[in-house]
């Protein structure tokens, strides 16, 4: 009950914030820009208007996540509101677990005002709205949780800017891992294929959730692999928040 | 010195202020002679722009950078890239063709679609077109293709590009009957390959290919018009129809035989449900698992 609270501040707090608002609108704004490169594409009108919705779904929540979630617990520590909550009987890693989920609540609802209104361009452009393209954006949820558990994973220790610099850095790098992957079976040093295989493991795998190019050619998914996708989303993100909810349980206010 | 300044005080007060007329004649003065400097600043920077070709060519690599680095470079967004690199290779082949109809960077530019989309037939159908026949690089074309059938095995269109390709401009006709027989083989194909696969063969001299084909043709086909048209083949390439007519009846023959000999076998029902034994043995299974 006490961490509904949370989610449910946390989730009007984001909604009024002007950032939010501008963002679905540049994301709408680039949506319908399909229009104009339809009639430019040479027969491939389809496949980019796809292509443009829904890489800037996947954009812009990003940086909703990065920007909104980096300073959600530093904005409450620097104007004082985190004493109102600590000084009540509540738990922080309750607070900590419903800044986060309602984040994910803001970012839901990013995700279906955008889908709908990509849907809808997809409607008015005449172009048949498969319903595969859902799952990406699916998996783009999913990348989000892990996404949003960074963010605030550094929000608990750092100032927002630096906190948004962290997770995009660790966003960049989270989809570059499988380079990882190469270099440690390219390398004749054992150090250098232990280190690497150690980072391949620990950082996250964001590329396993780009599935964009294949919903947008009608590529069969396996089931299975977007199943395990998801349960990896779900406990990569699980312990992010718990080491979150560890940091912030020793701070000193 | 104070004289002075108080002179240039009286001077300045002593003018009358401006009317309205001559207001706006100054400000339309200002306004025009403004606008001709800026068109002519315009009309030079463009002339500039137009005088230095190798200028626009290092602009144009400067887009360009190689697939190898954008890929990562761009993370999840490939296909976003890949797209604005369509649309630009589009650009770029139209204004060489309008213009000097050189094409030096369009392979490059079609090996970074290559890399960034490797599912998109689109681009690497357009493109080995355009490469082979107008940048006259024909073995850039085939590579671009060979990448294209390799990620996307079941496309027919790039195979018979290939085999297009093969039979026009490099004349190896072997070859284009190959990609042509492959491209009949495959799903949505265009019914024509087939034929397309054995005219290659048995202009390249792979006559016993040939024959194959147009043999299989005449056997299945029930069009009488291309039956005839795989006699009139065959018999070109020295088979007489009356031996072949035989051997395919006696072929039919054999395979009646064989389908009906395989459909007395007792064939095993392997979806059938399990029993409960089977079911409790798995569920047994599982809990030890667990």
């Amino acid at each position: 009950m006490k961490i509904a609270g949370v989610i449910l501040n946390t989730f009007r707090e984001a909604i009024r914030d002007k950032v939010f608002i501008t963002i679905i609108v540049i994301a709408i704004l680039v949506m319908v820009s399909g229009k104009i490169v339809q009639p430019l594409a040479m027969g491939e009108g389809d496949k980019v208007v796809k292509d443009i919705g829904l890489n800037s779904i996947t954009l812009f929540s990003m940086l909703i996540a990065i920007l909104v979630g980096g300073r959600l617990v530093y904005k409450e520590v620097e104007k004082r509101t985190i004493y109102l909550v600590v000084s009540r009987p509540i738990h922080r890693w309750k607070f900590i677990i419903g800044k986060y989920l309602g984040l994910l609540l803001v970012l839901f609802e990013t995700l279906l005002i955008m889908v709908c209104a990509f849907y809808l361009i997809l409607v008015l452009l005449k172009i048949s709205p498969n319903l595969n393209l859902l799952l990406s954006v699916l998996l783009t949820f999913c990348e989000l949780w892990i996404v949003t558990a960074l963010a605030i994973f550094f929000s608990t220790f750092s100032t927002p800017i630096t906190s948004s610099v962290f997770t995009f850095a660790l966003y960049f790098i989270g989809h570059l891992t499988r380079d990882l992957k190469v270099l440690a079976l390219m390398s004749k040093s054992p150090q250098v294929k232990t280190l690497s295989d150690i980072l391949y493991y620990l950082l996250p795998n964001l590329a396993n959730f780009n599935i964009k190019a294949d919903v947008v050619h009608n590529v069969y998914i396996e089931p299975k692999v977007f199943m395990f996708t998801i349960i990896y989303a779900l406990f990569y993100s699980s312990i992010i928040i718990v080491l979150s909810c560890l940091i912030f349980e020793r701070k000193d206010f | 010195m104070a004289n002075y300044s108080n002179m240039t005080l009286n001077l300045f007060q002593s003018r009358k202020p401006l009317g309205s007329i001559e207001k706006w004649f100054l400000t339309i003065v200002f306004l025009v002679i403004s606008g001709i400097i800026i068109w002519t600043i315009q009309f030079y920077l463009d002339l500039s722009r137009q005088k230095t070709i190798g200028t626009k060519v290092v602009e144009e690599l400067m887009y360009f950078p190689s697939g190898k680095f954008l890929k990562p470079a761009v993370i999840e967004y490939q296909t976003a890239m890949a797209d604005l690199v369509w649309l630009r290779a589009i650009q770029y082949y139209g204004q060489h063709l309008m213009t000097n109809q050189r094409y030096e960077y369009l392979d490059h530019i079609f090996d970074i679609l290559s890399v960034l989309d490797r599912r998109f037939t689109g681009a690497f159908h357009f493109g080995s077109l355009v490469l082979a026949w107008d940048a006259r690089q024909v073995q850039g074309a085939l590579k671009l293709l060979h990448i294209g059938i390799n990620h996307n095995p079941l496309n027919w269109q790039l195979c018979f590009d290939a085999g297009f390709i093969n039979y026009m401009l490099t004349k190896d006709y072997v070859a284009a009957g190959y990609y042509f027989e492959i491209a009949s083989k495959l799903p949505e194909t265009w019914k024509i390959t087939e034929r397309w696969a054995a005219f290659s063969y048995a202009k390249g001299g792979a006559t016993n290919l040939a024959v194959e084909i147009w043999s299989s043709i005449y056997a299945t086909t029930e069009n009488r018009k291309l039956k005839e048209l795989a006699e009139r083949n065959l018999i070109k390439l020295g088979i007489d129809p009356k031996i072949l007519r035989t051997q395919i009846n006696a072929d039919t023959k054999e395979n009646n035989n064989q389908i009906i000999r395989e459909n007395q076998r007792p064939v095993k029902n392997f979806n059938r449900r399990p029993n409960r034994s089977q079911i409790f043995t798995r569920y047994f299974l599982v809990l030890i698992l667990c």
